[in-house]
C-alpha cells in the first residue's frame, strides 16, 4: 500500500531536494478514461500530487434542447445520457412527467418497468466489473466474459424494444409496446442461468491475489466525505451508508419484491469494496427478477395519456436508483407543451467530485482504477 | 580473412537468424490463438491463402501483421531525437539475438559439417548471457526517452527500474546450477542434465526454477509484470510513438529475448536437449529443446490471458523483499543439502564398491570358497556406478532396484536422499511462506452487511 | 589479420566513443557515447581471449555503471537531455595539456617498457582458475572487499535516510 502523500511531498520541497513533477495530460484520448475524459495529473515520479479532472468534451446540450420540445420528444434523448443504461434513463424520466400529468401505470407495465431496469442493472454492473478488471490490467478477458452475459440481455432488449442500447422503450403511463411472444421465457431462461454465471465469475475474481492486494486500501472514501459530496448508489453503500431509493422511495412496485441491499461497514470504503458491492448487488437484481418474472400479469402496456399535452404550471422530481446512483429529473412546468426547465442529477457526475480526494497519494495505476471503480460514463457527466 | 572464417561464421548464426524469427512469427498466431480461446473468441482465422477462401486457421495472420507493418507510415514526433528514435529498436532486437548464440542447441546437420554449428562455445556462456541480456534496457530507455513523450518516458522508466531489480534474482537462481555443475559453460551444464537428470527435479532447482521463470517473466516485461508497457495506464509505454516497422522490430526483439531467456531456462533447469528416444534419433534433440521453449511461452501466454497487473510498489517489494531474499537462501540450502548429501551417498556408495572388491579379492585367495552373496548387490553397485558419474536418476534406479531386493545400504542411502529432499522442499517452503507473510501486506477477502 | 583488422576497428571505436562522451552537450547521448566505448573495450579484452573480464565488462560497466549513470541523470531536472549551454572553453588549454603530459610522461614509458613481440601467445585463463585463485590465495582480500562495498551501501542507505529524519525532528519542534 502506498503511504505517500502530498504532505510528504512537500516536506521534500522544503528540504531543497526537489525534483521536477512530471505533469501529464491524460486523456482525452487515453485508453483508459472511459470516454472522453480528461485527467490533469502531477507526478513526483509514480506517485500522484495533484489531480484535475476536466470534462465537458461530450457537452451535447441536454438540458437546453430538451427545454425546446415537447415532453415525450426528449424521451430518446435520455437513452443517450448514460448509453449503458438506456432503459432506466427512460425511467426516471417518466417518472418525473407522470406526476405532472397524474396517469396510471397498468400493473403489467410496472412488472416490465422493473424486469428491464433490473437487467439494466446486471448489464451495467458486469461491464463495469469487466471494465474494472481490464483497468487492473488483465488483458480483456473478464471484459469478454463479462460482453458474454452482456450481449444476451442486450438480444433481449433488441426483441422487445428494437434496439440494443437506444431503447427509448418507456411512455408516459406505461411502455412504447408489450413484450413479443416468448419474451418472457426467454428472460426467465437467463435469469435462471445467471448466478452459474455469477458464481464462475466470483471464483475467478473476488479472490485473486492480484486484484485483492491492488484494491484494498486504494482510492479509500470515507463516510463523512461520500455523503457530503453527495455520492449516490453502490459507491455510497462501499462507504458503509444504507441507502438505497429502491427500498426508501419504493417507487414503482419495489415494495413488492423481497429483496437485500449490500453495503459495507465503513471502515474501508476503498476500490475493491465498490467492486464487491457491484458483484453482490447483480445476485439480488437476480432475486428481483425471478419475482417478478413470477407474478407478471396480462393487460394493458400503457394508461390513457395523449402524446402532446400541458400540464399545469408545476415543479416535480422524480428519481431512480439507476445503476450508477440517484438518476433524477427536475422537471417545471409552465402549462405549455415544453417544460420551462429541464434537468437531470447526473449520479456520474457527482460522484465524480470526489476522484482527487481519492487519488492523491496513490500511484497512477491506482487513480486508473480509482475512475474506474467509480463508474461513469461521458455521456452523462457531460450531458 | 579466410573465406573458412565467413563459412563458419554464417553456418554458426544463419540457422539461428532463421529459425527464430519464423519461430517468432509462428508464436505471434499462437498467442492470438490461445488468448482468443481464452476470451470465448475465435481468433484469426479469416487470414489463409491469399485470394481464395482457405483460411488455414489464420495461419497467414503473421504475414498479413508482416506486411501491414512494413507498408505503414513510420511516424517520429517533431520533438524526438531522430537518431535515438531510430537506433532503439535495433539495439532492442541485436541483444536478443546475440543471446541466442548461447544457447547449447545442436542443430541436426552439424555432424555433416567441419564447423561447430553452435556459435560460441564459450567457456562463460552463462555470463556472457545475463550481461548481453541486460542491455535490452538500455534499447527500452532509449526509446521511452528519445520519443520525447511523457508515457514513453515513464515506461521507460518503469523498465529500467523493472529490469535492474528483477535480473538479480534471475541471476542468483541461476547460480544454483551453475553452482552443482561447476561450470559456467552452456554445454557442460546441457551435458550433466542428460538421462533425466534435469535440475528442475531437484528440490532447490525446483525454487530456483520457480524463481528464474517469474523474473524472466519481468525481465521480458511480460504479464503480470508488463507494467513498462501498461495500456490502461501508461498507454504503450515506451514505445508509444513507434510505428510501422520500428514497431514490429520493438515486438520481434520482445519475442526473441522470450525466446533467449526460456531457452536459457531450459538449458538450465529442463535438461537442454534431453528427452526421450535419443539414442534412436538423435536430430530429437534439437526438437525436445524448442519444444521445451514453446512450453514455457504457453505458460507466459495463458498467463497473459488471466492475469491482472501489479502496481510499481508491489513490483518492487515482490522483487527485493520475497525474489531476492528467497534466491539467496536456495543458494545456501542447495549447498548444505547438495553436499551433505553428496558425502553421505559417496561415501556409502565408496562402501558398496569397497565390500564388493574385497569379496573378490577374497574369493580369489581363499578359492572356491564362494561368500554368499548380498541379495541386491549387483544392482547396488549399477547404483554406486552412476553415482560416481553423476547421473543421479540412473544411480537412483538402480538403488531402488537393488533396495526391493532388500539391500541394506541401498536403502539407507535411498531413505537418506529422500529424506533430505523432503526436508529442504519443506524448509523452502515454509522460508517461502515466512517471506510472503512479511512482504506482503495482509490483503484477503471480506464479509459485507445486507440490509433487508 | 583478422585479428589486427577487427583491434584496429575496436580501437577508432572506442576512441571515437570516449571523445564524443566527453564533448557532447547531450548528457543522455554522453551516457550512450561512453556505453559504446565500454562496449568496444569488451571487444578489445574478447580479442585477447580474456572472456570473463570482457563478460564482467558489459555487466558492471553497462549494465551497472551506465544504468546508474542514466538513473542520476533522471532525478536531475534536465531529464529531457537538452541543453543550449556551450561547454565552455575556458581552462580547455590545460585540460589538453594535463591529457598529454599523462600520454608522454606515463602513457608512452608503459607502452615502450612492455614487450610487445611477446604478447603473440596469449594466456587463456579459464574462469575456474580465476574462480580458485579468487577462492584461494586471495579470499581475504575479496572478502574484505565485500564487506567494505556493504558497508558503503549501509552507509549509503543510512544517510539517505538519516537526513530525512532530522528534518522531521526540526519541523515537529
Amino acid at each position: 500500500m502506498s503511504t505517500a502523500t502530498a504532505p510528504n511531498y512537500e516536506l521534500l520541497q522544503q528540504e531543497g531536494l526537489e525534483t521536477s513533477l512530471l505533469e501529464i495530460s491524460m486523456g482525452p484520448h487515453h485508453p483508459s478514461t472511459h470516454g472522453v475524459f480528461r485527467m490533469d495529473v502531477k507526478l513526483d515520479g509514480e506517485t500522484v500530487v495533484e489531480l484535475r479532472p476536466v470534462f465537458g468534451y461530450l457537452h451535447r446540450n441536454h438540458e437546453k434542447l430538451a427545454e425546446n420540445m415537447t415532453y415525450l420528444s426528449s424521451m430518446p434523448f435520455t437513452d443517450r445520457l448514460d448509453y449503458f443504461n438506456s432503459m432506466t434513463n427512460n425511467w426516471a424520466y417518466a417518472l418525473a412527467a407522470e406526476k405532472l400529468i397524474e396517469v396510471e401505470v397498468p400493473e403489467r407495465a410496472e412488472y416490465l418497468r422493473v424486469i428491464m431496469a433490473e437487467l439494466t442493472r446486471l448489464v451495467n454492473h458486469v461491464t463495469l466489473v469487466g471494465f474494472f478488471i481490464n483497468d487492473l490490467g488483465a488483458l480483456g478477458t473478464p471484459l469478454m466474459y463479462a460482453f458474454r452475459e452482456r450481449e444476451k440481455i442486450l438480444d433481449l432488449f433488441e426483441q422487445a424494444s428494437g434496439a440494443r442500447m437506444m431503447c427509448n422503450y418507456f411512455r408516459f403511463g406505461g411502455l412504447r409496446n408489450d413484450v413479443p411472444e416468448g419474451w418472457l421465457d426467454r428472460t426467465r431462461e437467463l435469469v435462471d442461468r445467471f448466478p452459474a454465471f455469477l458464481d464462475e465469475y466470483e471464483q475467478l475474481l473476488c479472490e485473486n491475489e492480484i486484484i485483492l492486494s491492488r484494491t484494498q486500501g486504494v482510492g479509500n472514501l470515507s463516510r463523512e466525505l461520500a455523503i457530503n459530496a453527495g455520492i449516490t448508489g453502490p459507491m455510497l453503500r462501499a462507504s458503509g451508508v444504507n441507502y438505497d431509493l429502491r427500498k426508501v422511495d419504493a417507487y414503482g412496485i419495489y415494495d413488492r419484491f423481497k429483496f437485500r441491499v449490500p453495503y459495507t461497514d465503513g471502515d474501508t470504503g476503498d476500490c475493491y469494496d465498490r467492486f464487491m458491492i457491484r458483484m453482490l448487488e447483480m445476485r439480488e437484481s437476480v432475486a428481483i427478477l425471478k419475482q417478478a418474472l413470477a407474478d407478471i400479469p396480462e393487460g394493458d402496456i400503457i394508461g390513457k395519456v395523449s402524446k402532446v399535452f400541458k400540464p399545469k404550471p408545476a415543479e416535480v422530481y422524480g428519481r431512480i436508483e439507476g445503476p450508477k446512483g440517484e438518476l433524477g429529473f427536475y422537471l417545471i412546468a409552465d402549462g405549455t407543451t415544453k417544460p420551462y426547465r429541464y434537468r437531470v442529477r447526473p449520479p456520474s457526475l457527482i460522484n465524480l467530485t470526489v476522484l482527487r480526494d481519492m487519488c492523491l497519494g496513490g500511484k497512477i495505476a491506482d487513480a486508473v482504477i480509482i475512475l474506474g471503480s467509480i463508474d461513469i460514463v461521458l455521456g452523462e457527466v457531460d450531458r | 580473412m579466410s573465406f573458412e572464417l565467413i563459412k563458419d561464421i554464417l553456418i554458426a548464426t544463419v540457422p539461428l537468424l532463421v529459425i527464430f524469427p519464423s519461430l517468432f512469427a509462428f508464436t505471434t498466431w499462437m498467442e492470438r490463438k490461445a488468448l482468443a480461446r481464452i476470451q470465448n473468441r475465435i481468433g484469426p482465422n479469416k487470414t489463409g491463402i491469399p485470394c481464395t477462401r482457405i483460411g488455414l486457421f489464420g495461419l497467414g495472420q503473421p504475414a498479413a501483421d508482416g506486411i501491414k507493418m512494413i507498408f505503414k507510415e513510420d511516424i517520429v514526433p517533431r520533438g524526438a531525437d531522430k537518431l535515438f528514435h531510430l537506433l532503439a529498436p535495433i539495439l532492442a532486437l541485436i541483444p536478443a539475438m546475440l543471446i541466442l548464440c548461447f544457447l547449447p542447441l545442436e542443430f541436426p546437420w552439424g555432424k555433416f559439417m567441419s564447423a561447430p554449428v553452435q556459435a560460441f562455445l564459450l567457456d562463460s556462456a552463462v555470463i556472457f548471457f545475463f550481461a548481453i541480456s541486460g542491455l535490452a534496457t538500455l534499447a527500452i530507455f532509449m526509446a521511452g526517452w528519445a520519443s520525447r513523450n511523457k508515457y514513453s518516458l515513464l515506461g521507460g522508466m518503469r523498465a529500467v527500474a523493472q529490469m535492474v531489480s528483477y535480473e538479480i534474482p534471475l541471476v542468483l537462481s541461476a547460480v544454483v546450477v551453475v553452482m552443482m555443475v561447476g561450470s559456467l559453460n552452456a554445454k557442460e551444464i546441457a551435458d550433466a542434465q542428460t538421462g533425466f537428470n534435469w535440475f528442475v527435479f531437484t528440490p532447490w532447482g525446483l525454487a530456483a526454477f520457480v524463481i528464474f521463470f517469474i523474473a524472466a517473466l519481468a525481465e521480458t516485461n511480460r504479464s503480470p509484470f508488463d507494467l513498462p508497457e501498461a495500456e490502461s495506464e501508461i498507454i504503450a509505454g515506451y514505445f508509444t510513438e513507434y510505428s510501422g516497422f520500428k514497431f514490429a522490430l520493438f515486438f520481434l526483439g520482445e519475442y526473441i529475448a522470450m525466446f533467449a531467456i526460456s531457452g536459457l531456462a531450459v538449458t538450465l533447469f529442463l535438461g537442454a536437449g534431453d528427452g526421450p528416444f535419443l539414442t534412436a534419433a538423435p536430430w530429437l534433440s534439437v526438437m525436445w529443446f524448442i519444444g521445451k521453449i514453446f512450453g514455457l511461452i504457453a505458460v507466459m501466454i495463458w498467463l497473459r490471458g488471466t492475469l491482472p497487473r501489479l502496481r510499481v510498489d508491489q513490483l518492487m517489494a515482490f522483487a527485493w523483499k520475497f525474489l531476492l531474499p528467497l534466491s539467496i537462501f536456495n543458494i545456501l540450502l542447495a549447498g548444505l543439502t547438495h553436499f551433505a548429501l553428496d558425502a553421505r551417498v559417496a561415501a556409502t556408495s565408496d562402501a558398496i564398491l569397497y565390500s564388493i572388491h574385497a569379496s573378490h579379492t577374497h574369493s580369489d585367495a581363499a578359492n572356491h570358497d564362494h561368500p554368499k552373496p548380498v541379495a541386491g548387490q549387483k544392482e547396488a553397485v549399477m547404483g554406486a556406478l552412476h553415482y560416481t558419474d553423476k547421473d543421479w536418476m540412473g544411480a537412483m534406479k538402480w538403488f531402488s532396484k537393488a533396495a526391493l531386493k532388500g539391500h541394506a545400504q541401498s536403502r539407507s542411502i535411498l531413505g537418506w536422499g529422500f529424506g533430505i529432499w523432503a526436508m529442504s522442499l519443506i524448509v523452502l517452503y515454509v522460508m517461502a511462506k515466512g517471506l510472503d507473510n512479511v512482504s506482503r501486506s495482509t490483503a484477503k477477502p471480506r464479509e459485507y452487511l445486507y440490509a433487508e | 589479420m583478422t585479428q589486427e583488422i577487427t583491434f584496429w576497428v575496436l580501437a577508432v571505436i572506442a576512441v571515437l566513443g570516449a571523445l564524443v562522451a566527453v564533448r557532447r552537450r547531450n548528457l543522455i547521448h554522453g551516457v550512450f557515447a561512453l556505453m559504446i566505448f565500454f562496449a568496444a573495450l569488451s571487444g578489445l579484452f574478447l580479442l585477447l581471449l580474456a572472456e570473463f573480464i570482457a563478460a564482467v565488462q558489459i555487466l558492471v560497466y553497462i549494465g551497472a555503471v551506465g544504468i546508474l549513470l542514466l538513473f542520476a541523470i533522471m532525478l536531475t531536472e534536465r531529464v529531457t537531455g537538452d541543453d543550449a549551454r556551450d561547454i565552455t572553453s575556458r581552462g580547455s588549454f590545460w585540460g589538453w595539456a594535463a591529457a598529454l603530459a599523462v600520454l608522454v610522461f606515463l602513457l608512452l614509458p608503459a607502452i615502450q617498457s612492455a614487450d610487445l613481440a611477446q604478447t603473440t601467445q596469449p594466456h587463456n585463463p579459464s574462469v575456474k582458475a580465476l574462480g580458485q585463485q579468487m577462492m584461494d590465495p586471495y579470499v581475504i582480500t575479496l572478502e574484505v572487499l565485500a564487506l567494505l562495498l556493504t558497508a558503503a551501501l549501509i552507509g549509503a542507505v543510512a544517510a539517505s535516510q538519516g537526513g530525512e529524519k532530522t528534518k522531521e525532528d526540526i519541523d515537529d519542534a
